[in-house]
């Protein structure tokens, strides 16, 4: 009966749960930061930082990211998903996968459940690249933000396979180097290769879209994409076979790809028909905002300044916190209400439209729990900043409670989303009314 | 078989024809079912939520006695199912050409007792239909809003507008309405012949409608309400800033031909009309 089996669309049973699930390890992340205010005095290698950011990284934003895509890759690339049911695996597989690895950070077990989680990662990652490269052949038509797309999974797949090696090493170590040094590679493929240019294609795509803004040129992203994926291979290169003094010029080119998107963005947004920026695009400003912090950073971590130690600590987690608590969480906190409430709309109300009198995604999620979240969200990420770069624990454990109170308002709305159903529909009186 | 508000009678009698007498049971309005002939007429232009509202009861009613014979409600329904009130009296203003018709210019015709008799008045309502010049207007007096009636006429070129008395009374009134809304005046770039054939068909009977300023999805809302509210033989162009991937399964499933014309990348002209019924 329904319109959405003949439209490209996913079935809501192959998106949705991934909403929910993002959206709970998104409240687990916040009360373990809530426990984990001693985890910030010192070195990034820390058991509970590393549960922190593989929570961040798999259970939130990857997870999410994988729903999000499974709806928006039809509209990308004009074509069917190539399957759900590899979805609905690799949901599975991710969702265990991200739970074991939380556990064994976190009690800092480096054993069997580690190798277990490992591979169950890498079987996600794997299904999502043969769902991602078997919908891409099928695709009529072809455009940069493909590229982006399905290069950023290909990156994924690698991050986890380096994250894979890693988890054998804690056991039976024959990496020749100290981990620590894998894991700088580990975390700069995941953030570079799979979240900013998947982001990017994403980004490039929509935020135009949603400012009902149009821009043809392409040059700049073009660019964008070669100097990110050029940036990334030369410094995996470099830090594997050189360990040259040249890192600060593998960021500076990745630096300018970003750049050159955020000017795509900016000449895209001048074409803009819409004026009013509603909360959601607020806050996805906010995140694009933010992400000038690790653009930042990334060339203090890159160059070996000599900087006092605990500074120099410091600056590291900092890094780490505006890449995952800052870019990419503030950006999923904006972007799920402009996706999510017109998914949801799409599979309660797509037979009624035109026939009865139906509401509008705007007018299925709650405005206020939304001004709220980006409220409490913004006040915590600053706060935690400060208290990290203070060394003041009381500080960081106030960061901590408005990254709880935003993770719960922002949960209390998701599901209040999910749990929409269409009901007293009022039916537009047959021809004498006009349709409003 | 699932259903929902928007399943046709036809479907629910093809499915199980047990279906006729469930819904006869449901009051008399639903009694014509019974007769071949009008169930002809009826049941493959008529949803259920039509039917509701021509019979002046709740969808529900619908469901409970359909759900014994097998049909199981779309859970795109709520289990509270969806309230389909009654047509209140209609506080639409009477057009201003009936309001001025001399009532000696008006065409009377009660088709109540054939109604009641369970004998088809169209042959009736067609005669009396021909009859209608540019300067009089058809009075047809009715039991429920003939909704097939009212498709069939407007195909045909003419105006109508109901006249709800109260639940068991209903003025249809039916006039030469006039020549369709002027066409946009931009020129088209060439396409495919398919768009400028669907286009030509068309001449003179096509409504524009912009949505490139609309967000996500105002655009379909707007087009499919365009649609619901477009005589049959006219036909709607839309300018968009793409081809709408989730509206088109939307056209299909309402049986509406597309015709596309991508003019650039954030340029899309659809030529949008209704598949021709065949006449009852």
């Amino acid at each position: 009966m329904s319109a959405a089996t003949t439209s490209n669309s996913p079935g809501k049973w192959v998106v949705l749960p991934h909403y929910a699930f993002a959206a709970l390890a998104f409240v687990a992340l916040s009360v373990l930061l809530l426990f984990s205010t001693d985890a910030f005095g010192g070195h990034y290698f820390h058991p509970k930082l590393l549960t922190l950011t593989h929570v961040a990284a798999l259970g939130w934003a990857t997870m999410l990211i994988f729903g999000a895509l499974y709806q928006l890759l039809p509209v990308v690339l004009e074509c069917r998903l190539y399957s759900e049911k590899l979805a609905v695996a690799a949901f599975a597989f991710l969702g265990v996968g991200s739970i074991l690895l939380a556990w064994a950070f976190w009690n800092f077990e480096l054993g069997w459940v580690l190798h277990v989680a490992a591979c169950s990662l890498v079987i996600a990652f794997i299904l999502f690249n043969i769902n991602v490269a078997q919908t891409a052949r099928k695709a009529p038509k072809w455009t940069v933000e493909s590229d982006f797309i399905v290069t950023s999974a290909i990156w994924l797949l690698v991050t986890g396979l380096v994250g894979l090696l890693m988890a054998v090493n804690f056991t039976t170590p024959f990496l020749p180097v100290e981990h620590t040094h894998y894991l700088q590679l580990h975390a700069h493929i995941g953030m570079a290769g799979w979240f900013l240019l998947l982001i990017i294609g994403v980004g490039a795509k929509l935020i135009p879209m949603f400012l009902l803004a149009h821009h043809e040129d392409t040059k700049k992203l073009n660019w964008s994409y070669n100097l990110i994926n050029a940036g990334l291979v030369l410094f995996i290169i470099d830090h594997l076979l050189f360990h040259t003094l040249l890192l600060p010029v593998y960021a500076a080119l990745v630096v300018a790809g970003v750049a050159l998107f955020l000017l795509y963005l900016r000449e895209a947004a001048k074409t803009r028909q819409r004026q009013d920026i509603d909360l959601g695009m607020k806050q996805t400003f906010v995140a694009l905002a933010l992400l000038l912090l690790p653009l930042i950073l990334v060339q203090v971590v890159s160059s070996r300044l000599a900087l006092p130690q605990a500074l120099l600590s410091s600056v590291y987690l900092v890094y780490g916190i505006s890449v995952f608590l800052g870019f990419i969480s503030a950006l999923i906190l904006g972007q799920t209400f402009k996706t999510l409430p017109f998914i949801v709309w799409m599979h309660a109300y797509e037979d009624y439209v035109g026939r009865f009198k139906t509401p509008l995604p705007k007018d299925i999620y709650s405005h206020a729990l939304l001004r709220w979240q980006n409220i409490s969200y913004l006040l915590g990420f600053i706060l935690l900043v400060a208290g990290v770069l203070l060394g003041n624990e009381q500080v960081i454990l106030a960061g901590a409670i408005g990254f709880t109170i935003t993770s719960l308002l922002y949960t209390a709305n998701v599901f209040h989303l999910l749990l929409h159903k269409a009901h007293d529909l009022k039916p537009f009186t047959y021809g004498n009314t006009k349709a409003a | 078989m699932q259903i929902a508000a928007n399943t046709k009678i036809s479907a629910l009698i093809k499915e199980n024809p047990a279906a006729i007498e469930a819904i006869a049971s449901i009051n008399r309005h639903f009694e014509k079912l019974r007769n071949p002939l009008l169930r002809k007429v009826l049941a493959s232009r008529v949803t259920i939520a039509d039917a509701a509202r021509i019979g002046g009861c709740d969808v529900e009613r619908f469901y409970d006695k359909l759900r014994p014979l097998g049909f199981a409600v779309s859970e795109e329904t709520t289990n509270k199912g969806m309230k389909v009130t009654p047509p209140i009296p209609a506080t639409t203003e009477m057009p201003a050409f009936l309001a001025q018709l001399p009532e000696e210019r008006l065409l009377q015709l009660d088709v109540r007792a054939d109604i009641a008799s369970g004998s088809d008045p169209f042959r009736k309502i067609m005669d009396a239909v021909d009859g209608i010049d540019e300067n009089n207007a058809l009075q047809i007096i009715n039991t429920f809003e003939p909704t097939p009636l009212i498709a069939i006429l407007q195909k045909k070129g003419y105006d109508y507008f109901t006249d709800t008395k109260s639940a068991d009374l209903i003025y249809t009134y039916f006039w030469l309405g006039n020549a369709a809304e002027a066409t946009a005046g931009e020129s088209i770039k060439p396409a495919g012949n398919n768009f400028e054939e669907a286009l030509a068909g068309f001449a003179g009977k096509v409504k524009r409608v912009d949505v490139r300023h609309l967000e996500m999805p105002q655009p379909m809302i707007t087009i499919l309400g365009e649609l619901e509210n477009l005589p049959a033989d006219e036909a709607l162009y839309v300018v968009h800033k793409r081809v709408p991937q989730f509206l088109l399964p939307q056209l299909q499933e309402r049986g509406c031909k597309v015709a596309i014309n991508e003019v650039g990348p954030n340029e899309v002209y659809l030529l949008i009309s209704r598949a021709l019924e065949r006449d009852a």
